[in-house]
Order: structure tokens, then sequence, then C-alpha cells
């Protein structure tokens, strides 16, 4: 996919279709989480610019229609931000928005962790530190079988304690996959509380650094920020991490930066009221 | 069986350019071969098993066939629920080869000896577990994952298992020895310790029959045969749960008429945690050349008794 630096008029209409993306996919996570009284609503609208800046690139959507080896591949290793990654995939038009609709409900594929059988959706995951090490698999394989296409995955902060991510770091720069880049969705926020207080790992650039990646740091709902981080990651000398600083629950005021949002589901009322301050944005 | 294997999978590679070989750190002068006959499908990825398990679920989804080979412990229980979730899950096209199993690593002590893997492998939904018994069948295993697509457990010896006459054989299974009434009793065995069965059936002159399963999670599709049987035993270096006589004992239990069974292996791998050669470890837990002995004597005596009432 080539990538060059966009004339002022096609970036701001690039970051006015991926921000109206984004929009859209907060709208799909409340209600779908709402609807069947599911969790991790917060983890879902902190990677929603994200999610965003990635699905609404028609290049990307073209290549996972035609399913071809040289695609680009998205691995959400945070499985458990579902919800928002089925939103991305149903709004951009990858995902048919019927079977969309039926997010958790019985015998529907659309399973509560990304689920490897909805179309779109590269791999199975839901237990943190698997995405890595299976995307630095498929941009090692890329590399072996010269196939074009970055391989992008999308990891929360604190599923960076988990070894298995390290091990995956290690052997990607050691082996040179610079078609590897990872996001860091960093909403400081894990399981019991505050990522600092439970293991901290800042500065996270620099345990990245130490590990042989290039790195940046960027604001995760910056959308500028966002297409100057997918475009530079394209090209880098090493496996790229961008640090994306995100406000979990972003988007919603009542839900952002609280951790039991990780937990509890919208009732309507809730609802109701997130979708309003979301339609006046 | 190691060097069957590699050398099964060199000549493979040769014509199948999807093939790639996955070392986690270990297969010091058996690996070298492959690695220098193929460069670029030969990774000697380090000492991270659950890296470099979910590394292999992504090679194998661009299309590649995958080996990963290491210490058959390392190789299963460490990375587990990456075999679970990312393999087993996914259908993935990667053969987990385990080197070592059972007791064979010998004094070098508990971390190493390969007993639960089995049943850890047979846990894993539409895991292929493989149990070749010497170098013969191994080239034959590999041969059964080459052919199939999909995730299996190649489970092997560490080296110099003696080549064993095959009477019959099967995609599932081998008999090894046929004595002077071959439907007196039937014993079932899998894996390296079947020389030291078929050796302890010909020093005693063993009436029955004595049968290595290959594919043990299939086993059940020798129901009917099993049947032939008044008297079957399983002798095997793992533990009971999980292990062949598990299964078989499931699929006994389907029937109402049932044969004399004995169950022989690993009863508590902790009643001896201290260092011995691998045939010392064996006699301990009653599955040395000299124990089967003993107990083939005693099924034949057993079976001439009932035959006589």
């Amino acid at each position: 996919m080539k990538s060059e630096a966009l004339p002022e008029g096609e970036a701001s209409d690039r970051i006015a279709t991926a921000v109206d993306l984004a929009r859209r996919i907060r709208v799909f996570a409340l209600t779908q989480t709402s609807r069947v009284n599911s969790s991790h609503i917060g983890a879902c609208l902190s990677v929603a610019d994200i999610l965003a800046a990635i699905y609404s690139r028609p290049e990307l959507r073209e290549e996972l229609q035609s399913g071809s080896t040289d695609r680009e591949v998205v691995i959400l290793s945070k499985g458990h931000a579902a919800a928002a990654l089925y939103g991305a995939l149903s709004e951009s038009g990858v995902l048919d928005p019927a079977t969309a609709a039926r997010f958790a409900d019985f015998g529907s594929h659309l399973l509560g962790h990304a689920s490897h059988h909805v179309p779109g959706v590269e791999f199975s995951t839901g237990a943190l530190g698997h995405g890595l090490p299976i995307a630095t698999g498929v941009a090692l394989a890329k590399m072996l079988r010269s196939h074009t296409g970055i391989v992008t995955c999308i990891l929360g902060d604190g599923e960076c304690n988990e070894g298995s991510v390290w091990e995956a770091a290690a052997i990607a720069s050691h082996h040179g996959l610079n078609n590897l880049r990872v996001f860091v969705d960093v909403n400081r926020q894990q399981g019991l509380g505050a990522t600092n207080t439970i293991l901290n790992l800042e500065p996270l650039e620099d345990k990245w650094q130490a590990f042989g990646w290039s790195t940046m740091r960027i604001d995760a709902h910056d959308h500028a920020a966002l297409i100057l981080a997918l475009a530079e990651s394209q090209y880098a000398a090493a496996p790229t991490a961008i640090i994306a600083d995100s406000v979990k629950g972003k988007g919603v005021a009542f839900m952002e930066n609280r951790l039991d949002w990780h937990y509890k589901s919208p009732n309507p009322k809730e609802l109701e009221l997130a979708l309003k301050g979301l339609a006046s944005t | 069986m190691r060097a069957a294997f590699l050398g099964a999978l060199r000549e493979a590679a040769a014509k199948d350019d999807r093939i790639v070989l996955v070392a986690g750190d270990l297969g010091f002068s058996v690996v070298e071969d492959f690695a220098s006959a193929y460069p670029d499908r030969f990774f000697s990825i380090g000492i991270n098993e659950q890296g470099a398990m979910g590394l292999c679920a992504g090679l194998a989804s661009q299309g590649l066939k995958v080996y990963y080979y290491s210490i058959a412990n390392f190789a299963t229980l460490r990375c587990l629920e990456q075999i679970r979730n990312d393999i087993s899950y996914h259908g993935a096209d990667v053969t987990i080869v385990g080197v070592g199993a059972g007791l064979v690593y010998g004094s070098a002590g508990y971390t190493h000896w390969a007993v639960e893997d089995l049943g850890a492998m047979m846990l894993m939904p539409r895991m292929g577990v493989l149990t070749p018994f010497d170098q013969v069948s191994a080239v034959d295993a590999t041969g059964v994952t080459l052919s199939r697509k999909g995730p299996h457990y190649l489970r092997l010896g560490k080296g110099g298992e003696p080549d064993l006459t095959q009477l019959r054989q099967s995609e599932l299974h081998a008999t090894l020895w046929e004595g002077r009434d071959a439907t007196s009793g039937l014993v079932l065995t899998h894996g390296a310790l079947a020389a030291t069965v078929v050796n302890a059936a010909r020093d005693v002159q063993f009436a029955g029959t004595v049968i290595a399963i290959t594919e043990p999670r299939r086993v059940a599709e020798l129901g009917s045969e099993l049947q032939r049987f008044p008297q079957l035993t399983v002798i095997e270096e793992v533990v009971h749960l999980g292990g062949l006589g598990n299964f078989v004992e499931r699929e006994l239990l389907r029937h109402d008429q049932r044969p004399q069974y004995t169950w022989r292996g690993i009863e508590n791998i902790l009643s001896h945690v201290a260092s011995g050669s691998h045939e010392q470890l064996q006699s301990v837990h009653g599955i040395d050349l000299a124990s089967i002995k003993s107990l083939l004597r005693d099924l034949d005596s057993r079976a001439h008794q009932r035959s006589g009432e």
C-alpha cells in the first residue's frame, strides 16, 4: 500500500472520514454491549480512533475483500475490544450489518472476544499476550514468501505485562521484521486498577526501543497523528511500536478514566445519555 | 527416532517449499542437516516456547507447513494455551515434535520427564497425536503429518530405538508379537517402550499378542478388535490420566462384555524423584524389562487358568 505525504485537502478529508468512522464505532460498541449486557465498553472506546484510522482506508477494505496474500493483516491482540472491531468492520463495509447486529447472540459467530469466524477478523484472540507472537509469525512468513502488506497488531498496555509479548518483540527485532507494527493502547487502566500501581512499565517507549523497535508516542485520539503514524511505520527500518496515549471510555464523559466501565454494561438510560453525547460531537 | 524424523522432513522439504522447521534452541547435532540444506526455512528461534508457538500459528496462517521441535515437556506444557487457542482452535497446519518422551532423560530429572505431555495433547481438540516406536514407524508418522493438514503432536524418543518387526500394521497400530495362542490376550503399548515389551514377550514366550498403537486418539476404531480378546493389558510410560489406557478403558466401558483388564504405567510420578538411568527409573515404576516379563508371565498364567475353567 503506497503512502506519500498527503496534500492538505486530502489529509483533512481522510481525517474527517476517520473521525466519522470512530463515532460510528463508538455508537455500535455502546449499542451492542448494552443490548447484550456485556463488558469491556471502556476498552472499546479507548481504541476506537486507532481502529477507525486503520479501517477507514479504502485500500484496506479492498484487500480484506480480495483475501490477497499481499493484504495488510490486522490483529486485535486486546481481543476484549471485539465490539469495537466488529463495529469497525461493519461500519466500513467489510462485515454485513445484519450479522454485526447479532453480536453475542446465541449461535452468533460474533463472540465477546475477537473471533476468526467473523469475516475480516484474522485471528481469534481474548487471552492476552497471544496476538503479537502470531503477528510476528505472519510477518516472518510474509518476508519468507515475499508477500507484501504490513502486519498491524493492537495491544493493550496492561497486556504488556505478559512475557509472551516480549518474547515476540525480541524475535521480531532480531529477525528484522520491519513489516510489523504495533499500536499500544495506553489507557492506563487494567483489571484491578491503574497500570502504574499494579505493574508500572513506563516509560513504554524505552522498553520497546530496548527490544530493538522503532517507537513513536502519540495521542490515540488525534487523527492527524494517527495518519502520520500509519504512514511513517509503513517504511520503517525496524518493527515499529506506536505508543498511543488514550482515555479509557473516551467519548462518553461519565465513562472516561473509570475502571468500572471495564466491566459494567450501559443500561438503557446510560446508553441514551452516551449516544446523545456522541451525537453532539 | 529424531534422526529418522529429520531425515524424512529434509527429503520432503526438497519437494515442498512450504515446509519450515522451527527449533526451540534444541536439537544440537541433529538439526544441522536440515538447517544447512534449507537455511531460509530453518529458524533457531530461541528459548521462548509461548512466543514461538504463537509464531508457528502465524506462519501456518500464511500457508506454511510448520514443524516445531523441542523437548516434549517444553513443546507442550510450557505453551499449552498457545497450542489450545492459536494452533488447535484455528486448525493450524503445525506439527509439534516432542523429543524425549517418557523417562528417557533419566538423571536430568523431573523437569525433563515427559509423562503428562501425551494426556495434555490428547486433550487438545483436533490434535492428531502420533506415537511411533522406532525409526521406521517414525518415518511413517512423519509421512502422516506431511499428508494431512492440521495440528499434530509427534511424540518421539531420544534415540537408539531398535527397529522392530511389524507383523501387520495399519495407520493406527502395528502388531509386533504373536505368541502360540495369539487370541488369549492382547497387550497394547506405544512409543519407545514397545521394544522393551517385545523383548519381554520374546524372553517369556508370551502366548498372546503385542500391538503398538501409533495413533492413540483413534483407538476407539479398534473397538471390535479389542473385544476379541478375553484379556487386555495396557503398558505405557506415562501417567494414567489422559494416556492410552484411559482411552482404551473408555472404549471398553461402552460394552457389557469386558475383557480382564490391567493397566501398568506410572501410578505416581512423585514416588521416586531421584536420580537414575532410564532403566532404573522404569524399574521403580514397574515398566522395566524384568517387571514387564513378570507381568506377562502372570498374564499368561491367568489366561491359562481361565481357559481351563
